[in-house]
């Protein structure tokens, strides 16, 4: 794990300065939190390929000074999974927004994590969708408010952890803006990890969902993601979760960490059966 | 030009810069002024330049203008950004705590204010911006009482202490322009206080959808569409009806349409792309359905706070196989409501997608209602069946009979007797699919011959000064504000200039087109896109002859008289007219 | 000689034009090319998938791009319609991608199995704002094996979105073929300096991986690929950039064939699967002493206006049969613009036409104007 003070601009796009995201936002945070886990990782960025979708996250990409692609809503990860089949030693990281990641692009995630592409998905989750002005997201907790619940949410969250475990990822984390000690090194796990990743970080959006929710200023809101956390045994084996541990406090930490046939993998024995020489690349 | 005068304000995303223009125009709307009031924005929440102009005059105006008589600028980057915009000697209001700089050449009276400072005097540092609004209020020779009453009644909710912290801003701002020595530097002619709307494009479609009983809505957030999505949210519940924010939200729009409710989607760009399946299989079922496209740059994601009319061709031709569209444009805030209404007719009355194709200027920018034409409209929900037909049938009911005209008998879910088959595969009369080359050309003609009478429909298309002139403007969307300005402004220099408005793109009213047309010696087509896409309709309907001459505007800013203006003068030397 | 299936020249043609990536979705008349491509792809050291929708499925391609594959993806109409939002993607992005669409009778689902042309207008304008693509067309197995090549070829050459249209009866059909070689674009990979604009004129591919950190995205954007303030003058730029290319070489791209128009009053203009009806048409009137000809596109568009003129100049009349209710029409009457009379012959029941059908509407044609040849009784 790297000291804060360490530099990390070299990993990042100058020219793109300052970011897009409010004063106060989580997004920025966990951008930190990647590129503490590439430099504790010491990859090459000439091989690591960011992928976003459309929404504040989506702008990620354009913030690290990789191959870097900003593709459209919800789509990310499919891009992604022809990126990486044909170029394998890519690192490919796709940050997705919450809406982006299981409204729009829920077929995708399910998919990607059914293969096990090797694939690193963070799911910047800040409950609501910032870039168009605070509508409700599919991680809306019920009863929250948005510009298109203005009087609570009636419709039921997804549980982004619960959703990528029965979907087949093989790692599987949550954890948040808050917790910025563990987040690099979960986020470094899920891209050291053979095979598809989703690293959830609860992050905040004071600007809408926070103003919208009456939950105060950033500081504030980093203290209610603590709230509402609990850390499992850090880093031990993967637990086993009820549904009745999970209320009233969402578990976070490490999932699921497990080894499967990676899909890239399984594409190249095939190759290699049909006799097809060369790989792709 | 309409005497008009223009006062923008400018700093950083999520400063308040938009609320500080609405309360500033919104008291001059009170004032009996007309208002036009546009941002510069990007995507992207808080921080970053934005600014907001509240152009003003006497008369209607629905464009930007070129220059500005007052910046307020409370960052430095306004300054260096927007100086240029402002005459020479014009004031510039700067807060003095930036120390702000004039860039060499500009030739702008750099007045320093102490906002911040004041509002910090005052106890409340959100206030600064309305220090600003008293100092220009003052500079405008405008009565400070008619900013009190409206502040007043805005922050009453919170309490008497922030009432009391703004008008102590307002009074502050006012007194420092009163001690300057600049009050009514820009004097403006008295007008007669009337209350008008102020409001977008946006507003009015979502109340003209609310007054043609549209009760479902199904979306997905986009810039610039999320507004009609977000005043329905509010606004529905009250009548009964839901907005859904849906993954796929045509389908939604198609199944409750189906089931006999009025229902629509709002999107942008590439949710309209997306859409272009489902907007084929309301099409082949014959399902009324409303889409709202607000455009904005494309392709893909292009810009998408930057205003454009490049789906056109995508409205039009945008699906595979041969669906039946109808594409209507408003231009104006009141066209909007006018189209928000009529869509829902359109769609019962042909049984098919309708796509009412906005852009980001009509669906963002405000601008000055006189009212909302609610009188003139009826609901028409065309040819569905009442439940005594039903019952007298012998055989199965036909709800995809050929008829003469091509609009067949509807019957909604749960009418006894009504029991359909809806399906996007061809099928007979009676719905059953069908696939012999009979009912395939049986079905195809009566679905297309649906809208011939469309070509001629009143209101499809909407001339002005056509009698004698030389040269007639033909465009679509919001441009149409900076065209009749700039018609008027021509008019007023003798030059003879006409313009059409073309409302129903789709099918091309090419009959009153090509009359309304006739007289011309030359055609000057206005649109803001890359390729004409218009005129490439118009000479699709064989209207295009050599007389034909393009505006095209697609940088992503607003379209000005002054451009449209240059474009017939250039025009004129070159046809000799 | 061998007996080869539409859909599997296609298939081969992908191989043969160095296609190492395929990406689809199941879907009539189409999917016999994603069934070939499964067997192909591996055995050539491609990749092939599977994905879980047509959205999905061009994505991959995009994405396979830029991973540095050329790559294809195969649908027909309701998967086409999907794709339009990321094949704008491709078109602002400028990525060579090569998307088949096997026309079937739409709208909608409409007759899944049967042929029709529905698509002309939608490939040129599908996606939503302005933008350049590349489509071409053919009537025949071995013309789409020679097309598919080329589409690659194009594609790579222009860092377009290439479109094959083809219809349900050419995919199907399988007709004795000798593949003819056609020469193949390889990609070239430049030096890469600092100063390299990976979106500056005639800038070549060059995917990830490079060592140059390129940026892709759908916003507007300039030659360096990020999208800065006045994006949309670089836009300007971009767009007449891609314009002026393709006008400038337009006889190199445009493909057709031309039968008998030295002197023919009558051209039927025909593309894709209505060619082959129209050459015997032609040979019809001939024989019963109508002076008709055949002008045939595979490049539908760029719309080749030029080659329009330029071939009807002496034209009595133009018939255009299509498997639509006259899609391609529009656009030629107005690049006709009166000068003869443009008539359109369309059909949408599913059913090819008959060379029968052709001759006697040409035929109604010259009596109805009166053009020699044609028997006054």
């Amino acid at each position: 794990m790297t000291k804060p003070g360490i530099d990390l601009t070299p990993l990042l796009r100058q020219e793109m300065m300052p970011t897009v995201w409010c004063p106060g936002c989580g997004h920025g945070i966990i951008a930190r939190g990647i590129a503490t886990a590439l430099m504790s990782l010491g990859l090459d960025m000439d091989q690591v390929a960011f992928v976003g979708g459309i929404g504040c996250s989506g702008r990620a990409p354009f913030y690290f000074d990789a191959n870097s692609m900003h593709t459209t809503h919800g789509r990310a990860l499919a891009f992604a999974t022809g990126l990486k089949m044909v170029n394998p030693k890519l690192t490919v990281i796709v940050p997705m927004g919450d809406g982006d990641s299981m409204a729009i692009g829920g077929n995708h995630l399910i998919h990607a994590a059914r293969r096990n592409i090797d694939i690193t998905a963070v799911v910047f989750n800040n409950s609501i969708y910032g870039m168009t002005g605070g509508q409700g997201a599919p991680t809306s907790p019920l009863d929250s408010r948005s510009t298109t619940s203005p009087m609570g949410s009636i419709e039921p969250a997804f549980d982004t952890v619960e959703l990528a475990l029965a979907a087949g990822a093989t790692y599987v984390a949550r954890t948040t803006t808050f917790d910025f000690q563990e987040m690099p090194q979960l986020i470094a796990g899920a891209i050291r990890h053979h095979g598809f990743s989703v690293v959830e970080v609860l992050s905040q959006c004071p600007t809408y969902y926070g103003r919208l929710n009456k939950l105060g200023e950033a500081p504030d809101m980093l203290l209610y993601e603590r709230d509402r956390t609990k850390l499992l045994e850090a880093f031990g084996p993967p637990p086993e979760i009820t549904r009745e541990e999970m209320v009233g406090q969402l578990p976070i930490g490490l999932f699921r960490d497990e080894e499967r046939p990676e899909y890239v993998d399984q594409y190249h024995g095939l190759i290699a059966r049909a006799g097809g020489g060369k790989s792709a690349s | 030009m309409p005497e008009s005068l223009a006062w923008m304000i400018g700093g950083d995303q999520g400063e308040g810069i938009d609320a500080t223009g609405d309360v500033f125009g919104r008291v001059l709307s009170r004032l009996g002024y007309y208002i036009y009031g546009y941002r510069h924005f990007s995507s992207r929440i808080k921080g970053g330049h934005t600014n907001f102009t509240v152009r003003i005059a006497r008369e209607r105006i629905l464009a930007p203008q070129d220059e500005v008589e007052v910046l307020v600028a409370l960052t430095q980057e306004t300054i260096d950004r927007n100086c240029a915009l402002l005459r020479d000697g014009a004031p510039l209001l700067a807060d003095s705590q930036l120390k702000p700089t004039l860039p060499e050449g500009c030739q702008a009276q750099l007045v320093e204010i102490p906002l911040t400072q004041v509002a910090r005097e005052i106890g409340a540092p959100v206030v600064r911006n309305m220090v600003a609004v008293g100092a220009s209020a003052a500079l405008f020779g405008l009565p400070i009482d008619a900013f009190e009453t409206y502040v007043r009644e805005k922050f009453e909710r919170k309490g008497a202490e922030v009432v009391a912290q703004n008008i102590a801003a307002l009074g502050r701002g006012h007194a420092f322009i009163e001690e300057a020595g600049l009050v009514a530097r820009f004097a403006l002619p008295d007008a007669v206080p009337r209350e008008r709307y102020l409001m977008t494009g946006n507003d009015s479609l979502s109340l003209g959808a609310l007054a043609a009983g549209c009760r479902i809505m199904a979306a997905y957030p986009i810039t610039p569409a999320t507004d009609i999505m977000e005043n329905l949210a509010s606004l529905f519940p009250r009548f009964g009806g839901a907005v859904c924010q849906m993954e796929a939200a045509i389908t939604l729009v198609i199944g409750a349409n189906y089931a006999g409710a009025r229902a629509m989607t709002a999107t942008s760009g590439p949710g309209f792309s997306l859409m272009q399946e489902g907007i084929g299989l309301a099409s082949m079922t014959e399902i009324p359905a409303v889409v709202i496209d607000t455009q904005r740059v494309g392709p893909s994601t292009g810009m998408p706070t930057k205003n454009e009319q490049s789906d056109l061709m995508a409205a039009v031709f945008g699906g595979h196989g041969e669906g039946q569209r109808i594409v209507i444009a408003p231009g104006t805030a009141v066209q909007a409501f006018d189209d928000g209404f009529e869509a829902f007719n359109l769609a019962d009355r042909y049984q098919c997608p309708v796509i009412v194709l906005s852009d980001l200027a009509l669906a963002q920018w405000l601008q000055s209602v006189e009212d909302l034409p609610l009188k003139g409209h009826l609901i028409d929900r065309g040819a569905i069946v009442d439940q005594a037909e039903l019952d007298r049938l012998t055989g199965e009911f036909e709800r995809y009979r050929v008829t003469e005209d091509g609009v067949s008998p509807r019957a909604l879910p749960g009418m006894q007797k009504g029991q359909f088959l809806a399906t996007g595969v061809e099928h007979a009369a009676s719905g059953k699919v069908s696939e012999t080359p009979q009912n395939r050309v049986a079905q195809m003609e009566k679905r297309s011959r649906k809208l011939e009478p469309l070509r001629a429909r009143p209101g499809a298309i909407e001339a002005r000064h056509l009698d004698g002139a030389d040269i007639v403007i033909a465009c679509f969307g919001s441009v149409i504000g900076a065209v009749d300005e700039a018609v008027d402004a021509l008019r007023r220099e003798g030059v003879r200039v006409g313009r059409v408005q073309v409302r129903q793109l789709w099918p091309m009213p090419d009959v009153p087109l090509a009359a309304a047309l006739a007289g011309a010696r030359a055609v000057l087509v206005v649109e803001q896109n890359a390729t004409g896409e218009m005129r490439q309709l118009m000479r699709i309907a064989s209207l295009e002859d050599g007389r034909y001459h393009s505006l095209l505007h697609f940088d992503g800013t607003l379209l000005s008289p002054q451009r449209v203006i240059e474009a017939v003068h250039e025009l004129r030397v070159e046809e000799e007219v | 000689m061998r007996l080869v299936q539409g859909n599997e020249a296609v298939a081969l043609a992908a191989v043969h034009a160095g296609c190492n990536f395929y990406s689809g979705y199941p879907i009539t008349p189409a999917t016999e090319i994603m069934e070939m491509m499964a067997r192909q792809m591996p055995k050539t050291g491609g990749v092939f998938i599977q994905m879980e929708d047509e959205i999905g499925s061009i994505a991959a391609a995009i994405g396979a791009a830029w991973g540095g594959a050329k790559a294809m993806t195969a649908t027909s109409g309701p998967g086409f319609s999907l794709m339009q939002e990321n094949l704008g993607y491709a078109c602002m992005t400028q990525t060579p991608v090569v998307v088949v669409d096997s026309q079937r009778g739409g709208p909608s689902t409409g007759l899944p199995t049967l042929p029709a042309q529905g698509e002309v207008m939608q490939a040129r304008y599908g996606t939503h704002g302005d933008h350049e693509v590349i489509v071409l067309t053919a009537s025949s197995v071995v013309e789409a094996y020679r097309m598919t090549v080329e589409a690659f070829n194009l594609s790579e050459r222009y860092r377009l979105p290439v479109i094959l249209l083809l219809d349900a009866v050419l995919s199907h059909m399988r007709e004795n073929v000798e593949f003819p070689d056609v020469p193949v674009r390889e990609r070239v990979m430049p030096t890469i300096d600092e100063n390299f604009l990976p979106f500056g004129p005639d800038a070549p591919f060059v995917p990830f991986g490079s060592g140059h950190h390129t940026v892709v995205t759908g916003m507007s954007h300039d030659e360096t690929g990020l999208p800065k303030a006045l994006a949309g003058q670089a836009v300007q730029r971009i767009l007449r950039g891609v314009q002026e290319r393709l006008a400038q070489d337009a006889r190199e791209i445009t493909f057709y064939h031309e039968m008998e128009l030295a002197d023919a009053d009558i051209v039927l203009l025909t593309y894709g699967i209505t060619a082959r009806a129209a050459r015997e048409a032609v040979g019809l009137l001939r024989a019963d002493g109508v002076k008709a000809g055949l002008l045939d596109l595979q490049t539908l568009w760029p719309f080749p206006e030029w080659l329009i003129l330029e071939k009807t100049q002496a034209a009595k009349a133009v018939l255009v049969p299509e498997l639509n209710l006259g899609q391609y029409v529009i656009p030629v009457r107005a690049a006709i613009a009166g000068r003869c009379p443009v008539e359109s012959l369309g059909r949408c029941d599913g059913e090819l036409f008959t060379p029968e059908a052709m001759v006697e509407a040409a035929k109604a044609l010259a009596h109805s104007l009166e053009i020699g040849g044609v028997a006054h009784d």
